[in-house]
């Protein structure tokens, strides 16, 4: 029995700390990538709950987790090592990249469609049969170790056509959707997460659910569950329900005043 | 005018000053003006209906027909403002709770039957609603006690308080109950007269109406009008009743203001002439659309049409007359420059900003400055014992991404209205003069073509300036554009994907600047014109052609997310941004 599968085995019957509410068969397909080895996208809005999967399966997985958080300065050099000079010599330190292939551990590289374009093609040979890491600098092959996973992720509406991933990286990476959930799921989130009733739930989904379903607003992103979430725990810490949501809904979403008041006046007939 | 015409407009004057009804003047200091808040409660009716309902202002006490909200235009009867503004918000719900019952009549009803059906079927309307929003009862209440109260104390408004708090009814026939959502577009025409300087141009806003018939032009009828309106020359206008005249097109609309404001505008005409003055009213269009079928000969290019009612395409449409502009305004064009010298400058150097932090050639055997990471690997090949690379220097060349854009420019009539005292194509022009005089100095491939339209039988498209064009030869040509015709933009869009699909890039961009909704004298408008322009994006798209668009029309934002997507457009507050906007577009593609 390969180390991947015993991991499996023996999370099977041990429960998370982190609170994780599938939605799908998102469990599963993680679960088989990390036992074929397989490099995994997932793409979605912000705020739908990608990075909370994340570190969910890890925690499930019983695998160490490092993530990075992409930007446009994002560099191959930031992610597979470099060398300092230190007094009279050098030393070369490993980066984000290095370490989790050294370690075995699963590398999360959030928003990778922001970084520069080399650090799409440092990881080519990691996404293929391989999965190797070519340190040039160092003078260093590394074999990535059966526990290694890589797990990216992006907004695909965000930067259209400015910052997109390539067909040919696109095709390295096995990629799964995630959306807003459904109601039921929803308000069964805001209530594990946030400690509200199921009234308050239903009232913060139901909020949601008339901004989601317009595009006519403009907003560059629409309502998340974790603005949601934060919501919900205002309310639950005793914020009147209505300055939440103002502060935690409609102040985010939009600078616009007509559409905030409008924003406001769903919230003032629904709280 | 002369003295006798002089004295009847002062008598009729101080008759009309006399017959308005005095008002309250708290009531008034409180009064609220749908005109203020129209943004806002069209935002609200879209959240709870999910679809693009637009707010109009009603001939009395309004109520829903289709993808339209009718309300009054003011409303006072509250004791105070924040009264006065939650009528306005309980109506937009409940008219919400009226628009998902769907309440509508199917055939033609008295008016007061209009009213009655309305009152009996309430109870419904705010049962439904009240399920979904808890706290919509006590604003209910509220709205209530200030109505009856008023009604009160005030004993000729004793028995309308019902048609206030529920409307009425409005008649829907079959099309409009299947396409409401779809096809029912306020229309808001914006021609105005070519050559017209900016202080002899009249613009009205018209009072509104929520039904209206189209007439069809009877021209010999015309031919034989005779005047027989004694007071034709004075401020004083007839409702049509049958007789035929010229539209003769002079601007005289200011000395009729005060008549326009009694007319009726229950039936219309149609007419594609110049005009010099505009009295803009929203309403809904009755007809379907209009059969525009004529024979060209100029030789011209056929793109299909998107019918989003049918979900078919109409094959082979649009025909796209296509020419390249070659007269020259160079002085226009070199005024501009000279005038936005300052401006110029600043946009060429925030755009070098990133070009120098994105183009820097590194590692070079020979460059301007020392390569520092290269010489750190070389430092420690050397230490290692390793051959050091002798590639230890940077160039700071530019070298331009291979980017392909082509500028799409709404050259309509409507361009040819004033914002702000300055005239819209005057600022489309000097924004792409600025914006191109940037791009050519990092060797961009760009390309500058116009459109307009008259029928789907003849939609121009003009390029100024080519790809492969030198601009300092060609920029002289954007002085000479002008204004002319309506805004089909789904041909010209399909035409400039087939132009820029011929070019070698390894990104394309199309770029549309336009200053209002598709629209065309053969009805192309409201959704059926603008899903038309989505069909035609999501062609370019499949062509690896990426759309983006800047809009000069703060409307905008109501319709162009619908089209371009919640990204793939930019709202300008104020026209002079243009060109600053341009070259933010161009710095988020080279960074």
């Amino acid at each position: 029995m390969n180390l991947a599968a015993k991991h499996m085995e023996d999370i099977k019957a041990s429960e998370n700390s982190i609170y994780y509410k599938a939605t799908g068969k998102e469990i599963e397909v993680f679960e088989h990538c990390f036992q074929n080895n397989l490099p995994l996208i997932l793409k979605g809005p912000t705020g739908s709950g990608k990075s909370r999967f994340i570190e969910y399966m890890a925690e499930r997985l019983n695998r160490e987790l490092i993530s990075v958080v992409c930007h446009e300065e994002t560099s191959t050099v930031d992610l597979l090592g470099r060398y300092i000079v230190k007094g009279a010599s050098t030393e070369w330190i490993d980066g984000p990249l290095t370490q989790a292939i050294r370690r075995g551990a699963i590398i999360y590289l959030d928003e990778i469609a922001e970084a520069r374009p080399d650090v799409l093609v440092a990881i080519h040979s990691l996404t293929d049969h391989r999965r190797k890491l070519f340190l040039d600098r160092h003078d260093e092959v590394l074999d990535a170790p059966k526990d290694f996973m890589l797990v990216a992720s992006f907004n695909p509406g965000y930067q259209r056509g400015f910052k997109e991933l390539k067909a040919s990286t696109r095709q390295r990476f096995i990629m799964m959707s995630f959306q807003y959930p459904d109601k039921n799921v929803e308000m069964e989130i805001l209530e594990q997460e946030t400690g509200i009733d199921k009234s308050t739930s239903s009232k913060l989904v139901a909020i949601a659910s008339k901004i989601r379903n317009l595009v006519e607003l403009g907003l560059s992103e629409t309502i998340s569950t974790r603005l949601l979430v934060d919501a919900g725990k205002l309310i639950h810490s005793g914020l009147p329900p209505r300055l939440a949501c103002k502060v935690a809904i409609s102040e985010p979403l939009t600078d616009e005043p007509d559409i905030q008041k409008a924003l406001d006046d769903i919230i003032n007939m629904t709280f | 005018m002369d003295w006798d015409q002089f004295i009847f407009k002062k008598i009729n004057g101080i008759v009309q000053e006399i017959r308005k009804p005095k008002l309250n003047p708290i009531e008034e200091e409180n009064r609220v003006s749908l005109v203020e808040i129209k943004s806002r409660l069209t935002y609200l009716a879209q959240l709870l209906t999910g679809s693009a309902i637009s707010i109009l202002p009603a001939e009395t006490t309004g109520g829903w027909k289709g993808a339209q909200f009718f309300l009054p235009a003011s409303y006072g009867r509250a004791m105070d403002k924040e009264g006065n503004l939650d009528f306005y918000i309980y109506r937009v719900f409940y008219m919400y709770g009226q628009f998902r019952l769907k309440h509508f009549y199917t055939n033609e009803t008295s008016e007061k039957e209009a009213y009655s059906q309305s009152v009996n079927k309430s109870k419904e309307v705010l049962k439904l609603i009240s399920n979904e929003f808890p706290l919509f009862e006590s604003l209910f209440d509220s709205v209530y006690k200030f109505e009856k109260a008023y009604c009160e104390s005030n004993p000729k408004s004793a028995n309308d308080s019902d048609a206030w708090l529920y409307g009425k009814w409005f008649v829907f026939n079959e099309q409009d109950i299947e396409d409401y959502q779809k096809l029912m577009q306020p229309i808001q025409k914006q021609t105005v007269a070519m050559d017209k300087e900016k202080d002899e141009y009249t613009e009205i806003e018209g009072k509104h109406v929520e039904d209206t018939t189209v007439l069809q032009v009877d021209t010999k009828a015309q031919e034989e009008y005779t005047m027989t309106h004694n007071f034709e020359k004075i401020e004083t206008l007839d409702s049509f009743s049958g007789r035929w005249r010229d539209f003769d097109g002079s601007d005289d609309m200011d000395e009729h203001e005060e008549a326009l404001r009694e007319l009726n505008l229950d039936q219309l005409v149609r007419v594609d002439s110049p005009v010099h003055s505009i009295y803009r009213s929203d309403f809904v269009n009755a007809m379907g659309l209009m059969n525009m079928d004529s024979t060209i000969t100029h030789y011209h290019f056929s793109y299909p049409e998107w019918h989003e009612a049918n979900r078919v395409y109409r094959e082979d449409y649009c025909k796209v007359i296509y020419e390249r502009h070659n007269n020259s305004q160079t002085d226009y064009v070199q005024n501009v420059i000279e005038k936005n010298k300052v401006g110029i400058n600043r946009l060429t150097k925030n755009s070098e900003k990133y070009l120098s932090e994105y183009f820097v050639k590194k590692r070079l055997s020979d460059g301007d400055e020392p390569d520092l990471d290269a010489m750190v690997d070389a430092y420690v090949d050397i230490r290692t014992g390793k051959t050091p690379s002798e590639n230890l220097y940077i160039s700071k060349r530019k070298k331009s991404k291979d980017i392909a854009i082509l500028v799409l420019v709404d050259c309509s009539l409507s361009t040819d209205g004033y914002t702000n005292n300055q005239r819209i194509l005057d600022l489309e022009k000097e924004a792409i003069i600025m914006a191109s005089e940037v791009w050519n100095r990092f060797e961009l491939k760009f390309q500058i073509d116009s459109f307009s339209s008259h029928t789907h039988s003849q939609c121009f498209y003009t390029t100024y300036k080519g790809f492969h064009e030198d601009w300092k030869l060609t920029k002289g040509r954007i002085g000479d554009m002008q204004s002319s015709g309506y805004t089909r933009i789904g041909a010209a869009l399909r035409h400039a994907t087939y132009l820029l699909d011929q070019v070698k890039a390894e990104k394309k961009w199309l770029l549309l600047l336009s200053d209002g909704k598709p629209n065309d004298y053969d009805t192309y408008e409201g959704d059926y014109g603008i899903y038309d322009v989505k069909k035609a994006i999501q062609e370019a798209s499949q062509k690896s052609i990426y759309t983006s668009a800047i809009a000069i029309d703060a409307n905008a934002k109501f319709y162009f997310p619908k089209m371009f997507g919640i990204y793939g457009y930019t709202i300008l507050n104020h026209p002079s941004q243009l060109s600053e906007s341009l070259t933010k577009f161009y710095i988020n593609l080279i960074k």
